[in-house]
């Protein structure tokens, strides 16, 4: 109750203090005039820098507004003070805008359409997209939504506010994967600037690799996928990077618990040359020295991300993009033992833009990730890396017919280098014969159309066709095993060897997506969908999340492409002026060749993984409720999924099959999941928010017996997988943001208290059985943050 | 607590939070009885042990004891023909004349009646040679381990996948102080009561440690290995004058090995990110009459290569303070007078 009093003590005094707005920009020099100042807004596209016509500006509460004249500026008046603009335009997502007025003044507002991604067509005011469009299964997170959310240890964390919407889970806290949909979380694509991330995750999962800073938005495709993506089975999760500033240069800082972090952006050549930069780092290193523990003194934990974006405009209409991203993670206990990894990639794009009507984008992209454990063992010293390479080309045109009608087609493709592991001594008198696996090599391309258009107000159809081809190549060594035998290193009757660039063996791949939308009213439609898809490289890992160390490996002419085949449909239906929106979306997904393992597989450094794995199956349901308030002093939203994930393995032989080939629960099936989300304004610069999370627990496995073995504790003996459940998983979390208002921008910032796992819940992150000594052997429950964790961070504006 | 859990930890002291792992009441499924087979015979003279017992309800030991396979039929076959019958020392512990050892290169399956009529056998198991241990080497500065690691080093034979085990027992020193024992009136009062005897005995430890150490050539046939066999905690009695490492090296089939390193990977489940999931151990026993039935345990048969080495307290670079007993030595568990015959 103490803790409670005191809790509300302070949030009542920052509530006191709410004086100005969150986040906003100033406009207009200070003389100390209190205006009325004339203001003028300048409204463009966010690609292009074209002045757009006729555009909305509306100053939220007070029912004023203008409309853009030729040269994409209208006037508006206004006192000192602060506002909130409102700026939309037919085809374009709407903004808002907070300023603080001070003068007579310029200000700049950029509007980003869909056109300038070329993924999707946007027809319609953002405002009630949801019903309107085609999408379905999609969803959309401003940066300014995630970063409301209370953040975990001064960190707002893009990857784990996107396991609040409907359809999305995770295993728990130390988690760097989430389940789309009921798939392995190795069937999502998480594209970070047009380049896919492979390890998402600092610290093994604690935090998402990448700067919320730099990131304008999120899109995450569930379903109804477009044909331009493709090469995961799944989902797509698109993090498209910010632009630097044209008028000047700003900054912004945040430091919190255990990391501090910085962007800065701005021109470099007026109109032609904006920059980004960015960067975040731990001072976890100098947090463990002051531990009295030498073993965790001695220890290191280390991680950092860097970002650059530089952005050319060679003409109004032509524009050059290049980012650069690297991320580190660097972790060592007591000199015994370390971890390295690190995730680099780059991407080059052109737009060009003929008149708004016609588009052509060529990207080049390279993602590379590499793991290295160190062993420090007295005669067994070595290093072990681990490399994946990524490099792709994806050319795009697009065509806007009309408003309602857009056709797009594109040719993609990547060459993919994997090098599972190299093992090398590190100690000269005691040399460890080196290990080298197999590199694996292949060309995944694809070619796409796809073509969305309306019929009359009522229907609006999208649909595409991709296809695949994917070339496993040389040089390669693939065993030929004994048709007759279980697939064992021993069975292995001879190897045939390939050259450098040698086609080994192809898959093809046709993937047909469509979706349909049936527009009851003007608020209410109904949708429809189906999407197949392929992927051609899978996540090896045994355990029930993604660990820094798994590897990826390559489709090879034993382990096939993994194929989902998706149906869904939604009923989409917004209230109070596009104010709230609801929906209701349901799915079915059929899985195919996914990899499971046999009992006691060995991953890493094996030769002939192929011997180690299983193939199986899948198949998921779910239907997701979904609810969302947008405008007011209170905004959040409320989604309940139920779902299930269930697997086959059936081999033809026992130890080729789990379960006794009966369907069991995947790992990550956790029927029900609910969300709520919301946000509060206390005042200007000064709002709470709060997080509800609850789940079923994920499944686990009974031991069906004990037994004793080497004179030893008791050994549990397990019979079926996944059987049984771990506890339900809930948690509040809460946060308080609040602001100051000073004349140095340095104390002019925003306060952030959050608490994580407000009552303090033990939630099991796994559930084990142990026969330790001192106590019968039992069931254990090992859970990440199982108390109640405040902390404090503090942002501000450079 | 193991490596990766200790990491789990650090990360979570980083943010300053508490140890994560505590008990968790779960009512586990109803038990399977099936019978368990542990044992192995190798080329040491025997007696060579075969222990059968029931796996029973994992839970607490007052929920449902593991009992033992009583008057079972237990005997050994080769390949020629030939058997030898156990003889049953005390419940469910099975034993092989002491006359009885594999010898290498020849196939052997293990057969068992139980009481019930019930008829198992075993697969065959080929005793594979195994090479003599050159060396065996101790370590007492390994980083934040304190006590002695014992390594055995040898030579590989090349062109043949080479499965061994490592194992290493023990025998130290105990001087204690029986004439300052002190006991205890029924006030709980202490009262002095010296003892005469014994003042210094030689303690016997099986399996130093609880680890299972294996190791296969598969990237370092033909190689010069070395290899840990067994960890000695200091508990500041062990290196009180010198304690001898007993090494043991044993080969192992394939898939002896993979049953032994299915349990090892088993028992290093503590609930991190890095766990493999649960699996099913499957051994080598069969029911004749049922083969569907799950067995659990592995015959195995092993040729051993040994060697000894001792290690002082003077060795160690960091000993811990002497754990006074202050009793009669024999109080500790297989501690004797005798001083063994090798014993310097």
């Amino acid at each position: 109750m103490k803790k409670l009093d005191a809790f509300t003590a302070i949030l009542f005094l920052f509530a006191l203090f709410n004086t100005s707005l969150f986040g906003q920009k100033t406009v207009g020099k200070d003389n100390g005039g209190q205006g009325p100042f004339v203001i003028s807004v300048a409204v463009e596209d966010g690609s292009n820098r074209a002045p757009l016509i006729g555009a909305s500006i509306l100053i939220i509460g007070e029912g004023e507004g203008n409309i853009t004249e030729e040269n994409g500026r209208a006037k508006i008046s206004l006192k000192r003070g602060t506002y909130d603009l409102e700026i939309s335009y037919l085809g374009y997502e709407t903004k808002t805008e907070s300023i603080m007025v001070l003068g007579d003044g310029l200000m700049r507002v950029r509007l980003n359409t869909s056109a300038q991604t070329m993924q999707e067509v946007i027809v319609e005011a953002e405002v009630d997209r949801n019903v309107k469009s085609t999408d379905l299964g999609k969803q959309v997170m401003s940066i300014e939504t995630i970063e409301a959310l209370p953040p975990f240890v001064g960190e707002p964390d893009i990857l784990k506010s996107i396991t609040l919407l409907p359809g999305v889970s995770s295993v728990g806290e130390a988690s760097a994967g989430f389940n789309v949909r009921g798939s392995n979380a190795d069937q999502n694509l998480i594209l970070l600037g047009g380049a896919p991330l492979y390890n998402p995750s600092h610290l093994f999962g604690f935090f998402s690799a990448f700067n919320t800073e730099l990131i304008q938005d999120v899109s995450i495709y569930k379903g109804g996928i477009p044909a331009n993506y493709g090469g995961r089975a799944s989902s797509i999760i698109d993090l498209r990077f910010k632009r630097g500033s044209q008028e000047k240069w700003e900054g912004k800082a945040a430091i919190g618990l255990i990391s501090g972090k910085f962007s800065a952006g701005g021109p470099v050549i007026t109109d032609k040359l904006t920059l980004m930069v960015a960067g975040r780092s731990t001072y976890s290193n100098w947090l463990l020295r002051q531990v009295n523990d030498v073993d965790i003194s001695q220890s290191e934990a280390n991680f950092y991300d860097v970002n650059t974006i530089i952005d050319y405009d060679i003409s109004d209409d032509f524009g050059v993009r290049y980012s650069f991203y690297r991320s580190k993670d660097r972790f060592n206990l007591a000199g015994e033992n370390e971890f390295e990894w690190s995730n680099q990639n780059h991407a080059l794009s052109f737009n060009k833009s003929f008149k708004g009507k016609f588009q052509i984008n060529l990207e080049a992209v390279q993602a590379g990730y590499d793991f290295t454990i160190f062993e420090d063992d007295p005669f067994n010293s070595f290093r072990l890396d681990s490399k994946i390479k990524d490099q792709g080309l994806n050319l795009g045109f697009k065509y806007f017919v009309s408003e309602t009608h857009a056709i797009s087609v594109g040719a993609q493709t990547k060459l993919i280098e994997i090098r599972p592991g190299n093992l090398r001594g590190t100690d000269a008198e005691f040399p460890v014969d080196p290990v080298d696996i197999d590199t694996e090599k292949g060309n995944e391309s694809g070619i796409y159309l796809q073509h969305n258009f309306e019929i009359g107000r009522f229907i609006g159809i999208s649909y595409g066709i991709r296809y695949n081809e994917f070339r496993f190549l040389g040089p390669n060594s693939i065993p030929v095993y004994d048709p007759l035998l279980p697939q064992n290193e021993e069975n292995i009757i001879e190897f045939i060897d390939y050259s450098d660039g040698e086609l080994i063996n192809k898959y093809t791949g046709l993937e047909p997506r469509a979706s349909i939308r049936i527009s009851i009213d003007d608020k209410t439609s109904v949708k429809a969908g189906y999407n197949r898809m392929f992927q051609y490289i899978h996540l090896i890992s045994n355990t029930t999340t993604i660990a820094p160390t798994d590897v990826w490996k390559l489709s090879d002419p034993f382990v096939r492409p993994q194929e989902v085949i998706q149906y869904s449909g939604g009923l989409f239906r917004n209230f109070k002026d596009n104010s709230i929106e609801a929906s209701v979306e349901v799915f079915y997904k059929n899985i195919k060749n996914i990899i499971d393992y046999k009992d006691g597989a060995t991953l890493l450094l094996n030769n002939n993984l192929e011997s180690d794995l299983l193939n199986g199956r899948g198949e998921a349901y779910g239907a997701e409720f979904y609810v969302e308030k947008k405008k007011g002093d209170l905004t959040g939203w409320v989604s309940y999924t139920y779902s299930r994930s269930l697997r086959q393995v059936i081999g033809s032989f026992p130890e080729e099959t789990i379960n006794d080939g009966e369907w069991y629960n995947a790992s990550f099936d956790k029927p029900h999941n609910l969300s709520i989300v919301a946000d509060y304004k206390l005042g200007k610069r000064s709002k709470i928010s709060g997080i509800f999370t609850y789940s079923t627990g994920r499944p686990v496995t009974y031991p069906v017996a004990k037994f004793n073995y080497f004179s030893g504790g008791n050994i549990a003996y397990y019979d079926k997988r996944n059987q049984n459940r771990a506890p339900d998983y809930h948690r509040l979390d809460l946060s308080l943001t609040f602001g100051f208002e000073n004349e140095k921008k340095w104390l002019a910032g925003d306060f952030v208290l959050s608490v994580y796992n407000v009552y303090g819940r033990k939630n099991a992150f796994s559930v084990f059985f142990d026969d330790v000594q001192g106590a019968p052997p039992q069931a254990f429950r090992l859970s990440v943050l199982g108390i109640t964790f405040p902390s404090l961070s503090y942002q501000f504006k450079f | 607590m193991n490596y990766f859990n200790k990491i789990f930890c650090c990360a979570l002291i980083v943010f300053s939070l508490p140890a994560c792992i505590d008990e968790l009441n779960v009512e586990t499924p109803d038990a399977q009885r099936l019978l368990v087979v542990e044992g192995f015979i190798d080329t040491n003279p025997g007696p060579h042990r075969i222990k059968l017992s029931r796996s029973a309800k994992y839970g607490s030991i007052l929920d449902d004891a593991i009992q033992n396979e009583t008057n079972a039929t237990v005997w050994v076959r080769d390949e020629e023909g030939d058997q030898v019958f156990l003889s049953e020392s005390t419940d469910g512990l099975y034993e092989t004349p002491t006359n009885f050892s594999a010898e290498v290169g020849k196939k052997y399956t293990l057969n068992i009646t139980l009481n019930s009529g019930e008829r198992y056998i075993s697969t065959s198991e080929e005793v594979q040679a195994v090479p003599p241990i050159d060396e065996a080497i101790i370590v007492t500065d390994a980083p934040f381990r304190l006590g002695a690691e014992a390594y055995a080093r040898w030579q590989d034979p090349a062109g043949i996948d080479n499965f061994y085990l490592l194992e290493a027992d023990g025998i130290y020193v105990l001087n204690s102080r029986p004439e300052l024992f002190v006991a205890r009136n029924p006030f709980g009062n202490p009262v002095p009561m010296p003892k005469d005897c014994c003042d210094r005995c030689y303690v016997s430890e099986f399996s130093v440690d609880t680890e299972i150490h294996l190791l296969k050539d598969n990237n370092s046939d033909g190689n010069v290995q070395t290899e840990l066999a067994g960890f000695v905690p200091d508990d500041g009695r062990r290196f009180m004058e010198r304690y001898m490492v007993a090494i043991k090296l044993s080969s192992l089939t394939k898939e002896a090995f993979q049953f032994l390193e299915l349990i090892k990977e088993q028992l290093s489940i503590e609930g991190n990110i890095f766990d493999p999931p649960p699996a099913k151990i499957r051994g080598n026993m069969i029911n004749l009459d049922n083969p569907d039935e799950d067995v659990i345990g592995y015959f195995r048969a092993s040729a051993v290569s040994s060697d000894t080495i001792f290690v002082t307290g003077e060795e160690l670079p960091d000993p811990l303070p002497i754990d006074q007993l202050n009793d009669d030595c024999r109080v500790i568990e297989f501690a004797s007078t005798v001083k063994p015959p090798f014993w310097p």
